[in-house]
């Protein structure tokens, strides 16, 4: 009797660990993977569009007016700009909207990216969202 | 009538102490199953909330050294030292500098590998580069150089 109860309590305590850590593990990997599809749904719907690219020698200058054309709240700190391969956050002198600085790049809104010492007329620019989705771009 | 009791308290103090021994054994490997459990889950955890995308230009990669943009678009902050970086299948030591020098590579913030020159030479041509986290969420990347 008394080795019976020894045995069903220690399995209890035992199994009762077991069932805790299954439980909650599975909670953080279902949060996991829902955030996993959440982000995913949200790069689906990013889309970005040049509106214009401006090189001005005089001033060694590239300005960059892209457009969220898609229907995802973007960060403006975490965007970054490549010019001719070389990524080029360092040498970024503005980002604005509605030559206002903001954080936050809402669907429809026009962000000015201008960028400094820029030597000579660029071949190739990317300008890469928050999120990782990038637009590429070549002169005409 | 005594020895009879005595047989019995001797049986009885074996059969509990033969019970608490197998109740012991069994909740030991019980336990470490759910240690195991949470672990697992812990690390697939981690994976799930980390994502990386490789932001070269494709056609414009600088090479020698090779220089790769790593963009952390996951939720969690990476170790960017803990990248493993391979070319073309060939397992490559780098340097990894984040933005302002910052220490943390935290969600949205890039990270730039440097392979040097000495370590692999990057020839002209259709190459294939792979990223990989400690977590093992990868990004495979192809480019071409002249």
């Amino acid at each position: 009797m008394s080795a019976t109860l020894v045995l069903v309590v220690a399995l209890s305590y035992a199994g009762a660990q077991v069932l805790n850590a299954s439980m909650s593990g599975t909670s953080d990997v279902e949060r996991a993977r829902h955030d996993l599809g959440v982000r995913a749904e949200l790069r689906q719907q990013t889309t970005l569009q040049y509106s214009s690219v401006v090189y001005l020698p005089v001033v060694n200058t590239l300005t960059i007016e892209i457009k969220n054309t898609g229907d995802t709240v973007l960060e403006v700190p975490k965007t970054n700009t490549l010019i001719d391969g070389i990524l080029r956050d360092v040498n970024v002198t503005s980002v604005t909207i509605g030559g206002v600085f903001v954080e936050t790049w809402l669907p429809g809104e026009t962000l000015v990216i201008v960028v400094g010492d820029v030597k000579q007329s660029p071949q190739f620019a990317k300008v890469v969202a928050s999120n990782g989705v990038a637009k590429h771009w070549r002169p005409a | 009538m005594s020895e009879s009791t005595a047989v019995h308290l001797i049986f009885f103090i074996v059969v509990t102490a033969a019970a608490a021994g197998a109740a012991t054994m069994l909740a030991t490997q019980m336990m470490e199953f759910g240690q195991g459990v949470t672990e697992r889950t812990s690390r697939l955890d981690a994976m799930l909330a980390t994502d990386i995308v490789v932001i070269n230009d494709p056609s414009k990669v600088a090479v020698n050294p090779t220089q790769i943009y790593v963009k952390n678009i996951g939720t969690r902050t990476i170790a960017p030292t803990s990248l493993t970086v391979i070319i073309d299948g060939k397992y490559v030591n780098h340097t990894a500098v984040l933005q302002n020098n910052a220490v943390r590579w935290a969600p949205g913030d890039v990270v730039r590998l440097t392979v040097s020159s000495a370590e692999m030479t990057v020839p002209p041509g259709d190459h294939t580069l792979r990223v990989s986290t400690e977590y093992g969420t990868t990004d495979i990347f192809r480019f071409r150089t002249s």
